[in-house]
């Protein structure tokens, strides 16, 4: 009796602890997830060696301070684990856990919402960014010395009341991806400086064989992409007119920037005219599939595709340019500092250490090895590092201030979406009348 | 009467077993539901520590937004195609691999059928999202089918059914196995008597094995009918409800709403809307069916 009682007890808190199992591992596993994280073939290289990566990083943390560092960037899991190691040598009583997870963006707005954000979390500075700030979960940098390191043009971009709480270190640019072997192979030798230049070179691209264009609109995220680069480059004097009704939800059909949307939507109509076929089947992975084994000339996109690009093809000879305006005066391009922004939770029990890591990623040697690294134009001060993809576009854009800041920064998620379905509709209908019509819907009613 | 309402030894410690259960299922169950019925009521935008009641706002919402009505109505004729299809082809197998098929090559189709169901919902988007991209066009084209030689994910007039083809192919599975073996467990002797008494195949069929099956039939029904109401994984690995948000269902809209439109309080209430139809939905079939069981057709 005595003995089935004792095991009926063994047995019995064999089952109770199954209840708890995984309970204790919590940045271990959430770290894992991000190994199965990216359900993309571009990116499941980089989000399976996250995994081991941060699995090696959380080794042996006894004794030692242990910062959450919570990515959103799959892309990118590699460059910052080896920046983690280094700083982890440098200062052998931190930890760093680095932990990317499937659908990151989800997963933080829930964690901020239980009062459980992260250490150090990646961002990106929006009018989203800015209600995360005005419900307290972010912490302000502006007296910590991080934003000394960041420059005037960055940093004054995404001031909230005056205040800084997202330190920026890159830029993300957008605008027409080219493969320079393919415009060669067509024989054209100076890059389009007007829209009607860059007609002709589609249609010599044709004569040769060569789809001018590879466009990508099964997603609304990135048809809401193409829409900004789009805006920046054909709007022309209406842009804040018009930006200013979008994201206050007073948009009017009627308006005068109506005309240059409907000029815009022929000149998109006009790009997909010379894009591949099954334009509306196509996703984004699949289209950098394509571009980067030489199947078209050029790709509308942002600087955050040169990873899978390069990754697909690191052979491909290809660099950035504006969408040429209809006249070379006219031409604008979007970009956006911000692109890898770090923040630091509000409530953080480590703030300290926390501020002291983002200072030292914000560093003019750290920053210049992540330019490296990434790619893309660097907003720290004294990194002169521009990769030589994006050279032309930065000198001649960016650093002239001939940008303007992504439109949809202003626009809540849900304006995206619809902004980004209203494209879909465009490039379905070819009606370029009723697109105003479609996208003033889509700010208005959302 | 003391004596008797006292519970024994053995009552107690089976009654003690139900407590860790209960206590799960209140804390994971209950809580969430009444914290979600709660919030539907309010304008909370799913980020921040507090909000404000707004009355009934939110479920006025969900009548007046041609957003919500369109994914309501397009969560109707998914479930409805996605239901008939399924049980069609579940019941088809079943009478092929109980009648047709032979002994030997039964347990072959099986595996084929229930194959799909061990894939990994991740595998299976990625998958058919490249099947439908890149093999099924050229098919379209060789064969000279306009609608199929580009990605029908890729047309609002198509897309529904490249969602709803793979969901058969993988969900078609469950139900069919759970009418295998209800249909195995029918006597047999009645099937001898019913012969001597010279009943045709097609009387057999409709006069003893439907009537048998039709609580197995309840159970698959109500199982693919939930399915088909709550749709969200599927669309989301193939369309993420387009394009133009034509494949956006009731879930996807829920979870659109309420992690990307930061409208927590309006997902909620649509989420509550929707659990009153599958309940209604669920009561309504259960009592219609259980009228025509075993000896009542």
């Amino acid at each position: 009796m005595k003995m089935k009682k004792a095991i009926a007890a063994v047995l019995t808190l064999a089952i109770s602890g199954t209840l708890f199992t995984g309970c204790a591992v919590t940045s271990d596993s959430a770290s894992t997830t991000s190994g199965t994280a990216s359900g993309t073939v571009s990116t499941a290289a980089s989000a399976t060696s996250a995994a081991t990566s941060a699995a090696a990083s959380t080794g042996d943390t006894a004794g030692k301070t242990v910062i959450e560092f919570f990515n959103q960037k799959t892309e990118i899991v590699d460059i910052l684990q080896n920046l983690i190691s280094e700083y982890e040598k440098e200062n052998p009583t931190i930890s760093i856990e680095l932990t990317t997870p499937t659908d990151a963006t989800t997963v933080l707005t829930s964690r901020m919402a239980s009062d459980d954000t992260p250490d150090i979390f990646t961002q990106w500075p929006s009018s989203t960014f800015f209600s995360e700030v005005d419900s307290g979960y972010v912490m302000d940098l502006t007296d910590t010395g991080i934003m000394d390191n960041v420059s005037d043009v960055a940093k004054n971009q995404w001031k909230h009341n005056g205040k800084d709480y997202a330190a920026e270190i890159s830029y993300n640019c957008s605008g027409i991806w080219y493969n320079k072997d393919l415009f060669t192979k067509a024989g054209i030798t100076t890059l389009p400086t007007t829209w009607d230049e860059l007609m002709k070179d589609c249609e010599t691209f044709k004569a040769a064989g060569i789809t001018p264009f590879e466009v990508s609109a099964k997603e609304t995220s990135i048809t809401d992409r193409q829409l900004q680069v789009f805006l920046a480059s054909c709007m022309g004097d209406n842009y804040q007119t018009f930006e200013d009704a979008a994201s206050g939800k007073t948009m009017d059909s009627k308006a005068s920037y109506a005309s240059s949307l409907q000029s815009m939507a022929s000149k998109m109509l006009q790009m997909i005219s010379y894009a591949q076929s099954d334009v509306a089947g196509t996703d984004q992975d699949s289209a950098t599939a394509d571009f980067a084994s030489g199947k078209a000339a050029m790709m509308i996109g942002g600087s955050w595709l040169l990873a899978s690009v390069t990754s697909a093809n690191p052979d491909i000879n290809m660099a950035m340019m504006p969408i040429p305006g209809d006249t070379a005066a006219d031409t604008n391009t979007c970009a956006y500092p911000g692109d890898m922004t770090l923040c630091i939770a509000a409530k953080s029990d480590v703030q300290k250490e926390a501020v002291a890591f983002v200072k030292w990623m914000t560093d003019k040697t750290q920053a210049t090895e992540y330019a490296k690294a990434e790619g893309n134009p660097s907003c720290i001060n004294g990194v002169d590092y521009v990769a030589d993809q994006f050279k032309d576009l930065y000198d001649n854009y960016v650093t002239t201030g001939k940008f303007i800041l992504n439109p949809d920064c202003t626009w809540s998620s849900a304006q995206q979406g619809a902004a980004g379905a209203a494209v879909q509709q465009l490039y379905y209908d070819q009606d370029a009348n009723a697109f105003a019509e479609n996208l003033t819907s889509a700010f208005n009613d959302n | 009467m003391k004596t008797k309402n006292k519970m024994t030894r053995k009552e107690k410690i089976l009654l003690s077993w139900t407590i860790i259960p209960l206590a799960l299922y209140t804390l994971f169950f209950i809580v969430p539901v009444a914290m979600g019925i709660n919030y539907s009521f309010t304008d909370w935008n799913g980020l921040t520590q507090t909000y404000n009641y707004n009355g009934i706002a939110n479920f006025i919402s969900l009548f007046t937004s041609k957003r919500i009505l369109n994914s309501l109505a397009f969560t109707g004729k998914y479930t409805f195609f996605l239901v008939i299809i399924i049980m069609f082809l579940a019941m088809l197998f079943t009478i092929l691999l109980t009648y047709v098929v032979s002994t030997r090559l039964r347990t072959f189709f099986r595996s084929v059928i229930f194959f799909p169901v061990v894939l990994s919902l991740v595998t299976v988007g990625l998958v058919w999202n490249q099947i439908m991209y890149r093999v099924l066009p050229q098919l379209g084209q060789m064969l000279g089918i306009g609608w199929l030689s580009s990605n029908i994910l890729g047309d609002p007039k198509t897309a529904m059914w490249g969602v709803i083809f793979v969901n058969v192919w993988q969900g078609v599975a469950v139900p069919f196995v759970i009418l295998l073996a209800g249909i195995q467990n029918v006597p047999t002797d009645l099937y001898e008597a019913a012969k001597i008494d010279g009943a045709t195949p097609f009387k057999l069929f409709t006069k003893i094995t439907i009537p048998f099956l039709i609580p197995t039939i309840n159970v698959a029904f109500v199982m693919v009918l939930k399915s088909g109401i709550t749709v969200f994984d599927y669309i989301q690995a193939m369309t993420a409800g387009g394009p133009m948000r034509s494949t956006e269902s009731a879930g996807v809209l829920i979870y659109e709403l309420a992690f990307t439109d930061s409208k927590a309080g309006q997902a909620s209430a649509y989420a509550f809307l929707l659990l009153i139809i599958i309940a209604l939905i669920s009561v309504l079939q259960m009592k219609v069916s259980s009228k025509v069981e075993v000896g009542q057709l």
